[in-house]
């Protein structure tokens, strides 16, 4: 436990700083469906290539660069006070897609696909959850079938979040269906614009379509998009929820204080601090948001020293999403008879309502910790 | 900011623990609890702990103690709270700063020898104060000592605890910082991460080994999650303990803020904590023998130390914007 004040660090925090007081967007993100979303994040993921603030810690040959993970840290945390657009169609890119290739992707596909998406070029959308195997995971059945060097896809997935927006899907398939659950599985590359790829979106119930439905009609992928070795995605599949639970999505995570902040800020200047449970449920709230930036750095703290993220740190989900839950449902009571109009607090608290679901239920991140951390039977 | 303790700092916490299974094992506290006409904690065991350098971690060697800081000592309140400690530790080692820092070295001193005790005003009670002892009246603008006249034995929640309606006679020293409430509040949230982590690992403990419908409780859902809540709970805590230790020493402009937050997650983790670790035991868990009840009453009366919970909630409301 020791305070870093390097004046590299700290310098880097100021340019940080700097360019972002200069370079945000002056527009909102547009929340609507059209292309004009996924032009608006591109637009803005370029401008940060541009300026050298895409893939901090991402190597130099990739187009990142090539920083620590404390330099990523920082600039998230400042990209988050900025109030820069966070939610993004790069979202899977970075937290997910990016991440797992840097750790088990082979040398072509790093140098095809990483600088791509540093240069804002192509999104990605996740393909794990099928109709059938949502918390069972490996449960998957939508099969890929080698057919000379190419891989044959069919069946369906869903729950893809920007899907619609995606260039190319990371997506875990089937390849051996006599193998256990776990060992017939393949982490492969998709093509979201191959023949026999249906895309449908899916309305949530803010309104908004957040995921698709995706269906694979002999989809046809070259074998080279397999990452690591075909029947050995499970493993990769890991990475990349090790990455998820790790630095990756750390900008949504900690865009969770400046929200509070923007409560807090309302609260105080319309006089609802005097409704003495509203401050209390505030001031705890905030408390607990404070927590998920420490845990970020306690959990970066022990990754310096060269260990994947454990188990344990599932616990960090697991924090965060009882805080959105909480402040979401605290933001309609500040409110009052006002979150009956449709304000951006009434969205955010509707859309709120995934945080316990995706990436895995908060009942099954609960099991885990339990079975994993504490060594309960299962 | 690195938040991962350091091999020294895990060192201070390793050999408190040591020390603590050895001389205050819960069959000793028990003992010592049953005697409530005596004090919390004997004088032979106090001088120890003086002599581990306990009661001085974080002050000066000029000021004659260890020279480390407060993630230090917060490794070894960590110690304390895990393992029920009786006495004033807090108060003291409060007390010894605030000795020093009101010039009164030779009663610092004194303090962190072990031969002058400090325990603490709590509302109308002093807690661990006997007759000639000195207590420590805290609040948001400092500290001060008065010497404690006659005090008078009042029956309380925690038997590892003395309670008294004590007279005080003069003032010995006053230091007015408001660093010094930030700092005891991060102490105390040491305390109560070390009572999270001691009823998790309880719970999981039993949850492992009791059978029921011919299987260990731990199976079920139910016992499963609240274990893993608790789990939750101390991971989140330590995160903003370490970083709170760290700015407050520091002195940021933010330490106070985190402070108190870290001393809220502590209290209320420790709160719903104990008390599920008494659902988790079932029956055995209502029951004086068996240890659950210990931890829930510690938690009770460390969430009461500094008067209600809702000063800390204005420390935490007061910034107009988190820094980073």
């Amino acid at each position: 436990v020791e305070l870093d004040t390097s004046k590299e660090l700290k310098e880097f925090r100021e340019e940080a700083r700097t360019w972002l007081s200069e370079n945000v967007p002056s527009e909102a993100r547009p929340h609507t469906v059209g292309p004009e979303l996924r032009e608006y994040d591109q637009e803005w993921q370029r401008r940060q290539y541009e300026g050298g603030w895409a893939g901090i810690d991402w190597e130099p040959e990739y187009g990142g660069r090539g920083l620590s993970l404390v330099e990523q840290v920082v600039w998230y945390e400042e990209l988050v006070r900025a109030r820069a657009p966070r939610d993004s169609v790069f979202s899977v890119a970075f937290g997910h897609a990016g991440p797992t290739l840097i750790m088990r992707g082979n040398e072509e596909q790093k140098s095809f696909y990483l600088p791509k998406i540093l240069r804002g070029e192509t999104p990605w959308s996740q393909g794990f959850s099928e109709p059938g195997a949502g918390s069972d995971l490996a449960s998957l059945r939508t099969r890929a079938v080698v057919d000379g060097d190419e891989l044959v896809i069919s069946g369906s997935k869903i729950w893809t979040s920007y899907g619609q927006w995606s260039d190319y899907g990371e997506l875990l398939v089937r390849t051996d269906p006599d193998a256990p659950k776990h060992k017939g599985i393949t982490w492969v590359i998709m093509d979201m614009h191959a023949p026999g790829v249906d895309i449908r979106p899916i309305t949530s119930i803010d309104g908004f379509p957040h995921n698709c439905e995706v269906f694979y009609d002999e989809a046809r992928i070259p074998l080279a998009n397999v990452v690591d070795k075909v029947n050995n995605g499970w493993s990769v599949a890991m990475s990349t929820l090790a990455a998820e639970r790790g630095p990756g999505f750390l900008d949504h995570r900690l865009s969770e204080i400046v929200f509070i902040d923007e409560l807090t800020e309302y609260a105080k200047e319309h006089g609802k601090l005097a409704d003495q449970s509203i401050a209390d449920r505030l001031a705890t709230v905030r408390a607990e948001a404070a927590a998920i930036r420490s845990m970020a750095y306690y959990q970066v703290s022990t990754a310096r020293k060269g260990e994947m993220p454990g188990s344990e740190t599932t616990a960090i989900r697991s924090w965060l999403v009882g805080v959105q839950t909480r402040a979401a449902g605290l933001a309609l009571d500040i409110l009052g008879v006002e979150a009956l109009e449709w304000k951006p607090w009434t969205r955010q608290w509707l859309s709120s309502f995934s945080a316990p679901i995706a990436g895995g239920t908060t009942d099954i991140q609960r099991n885990i910790i339990g079975e994993r951390v504490l060594g309960l039977p299962r | 900011m690195n938040l991962a303790p350091s091999e020294e700092q895990a060192s201070i916490a390793a050999a408190a623990a040591d020390f603590l299974a050895k001389e205050l094992s819960i069959a000793r506290i028990r003992d010592l609890g049953a005697d409530q006409g005596a004090a919390a904690i004997d004088d032979g065991t106090w001088h120890r702990c003086a002599e581990l350098g306990w009661l001085g971690l974080g002050l000066s060697e000029e000021a004659g103690g260890v020279g480390l800081g407060l993630p230090e000592e917060v490794m070894l309140f960590r110690e304390l709270g895990r393992f029920l400690a009786p006495g004033p530790f807090l108060s003291s080692v409060l007390g010894a700063r605030v000795a020093f820092r009101a010039g009164q070295a030779d009663l610092a001193e004194s303090i962190n020898s072990g031969e002058t005790r400090v325990g603490m005003q709590v509302g109308d009670l002093a807690i661990d104060a006997r007759s000639d002892d000195l207590i420590l009246a805290l609040d948001e603008f400092g500290g001060r000592l008065y010497r404690v006249g006659e005090s008078q034995p009042v029956a309380g929640v925690d038997p590892g605890i003395r309670f008294a309606r004590a007279q005080t006679a003069g003032m010995v020293a006053e230091y007015m910082d408001q660093t010094l409430l930030a700092r005891a509040r991060v102490l105390v949230a040491a305390e109560l991460l070390g009572i999270i982590e001691a009823v998790r690992d309880m719970s999981a403990s039993y949850a492992q080994t009791r059978i029921q419908f011919g299987k260990p409780i731990g199976t079920f859902q139910a016992v499963k999650h609240r274990c893993a809540d608790m789990a939750i709970a101390a991971y989140a805590c330590a995160a903003e303990l370490f970083q709170a230790a760290l700015l407050v020493e520091a002195e940021t402009a933010d330490a106070g803020f985190h402070a108190a937050s870290a001393y809220v997650l502590a209290s209320n983790g420790a709160r719903r904590s104990t008390a599920d670790n008494i659902q988790n035991h079932g029956g055995i868990g209502f029951t004086w023998e068996q240890d659950s009840h210990l931890f829930l009453k510690r938690a009770l009366v460390f969430e009461n130390l500094f008067g209600p919970q809702r000063a800390a909630y204005r420390d935490i409301l007061a910034p107009e914007r988190h820094e980073f």
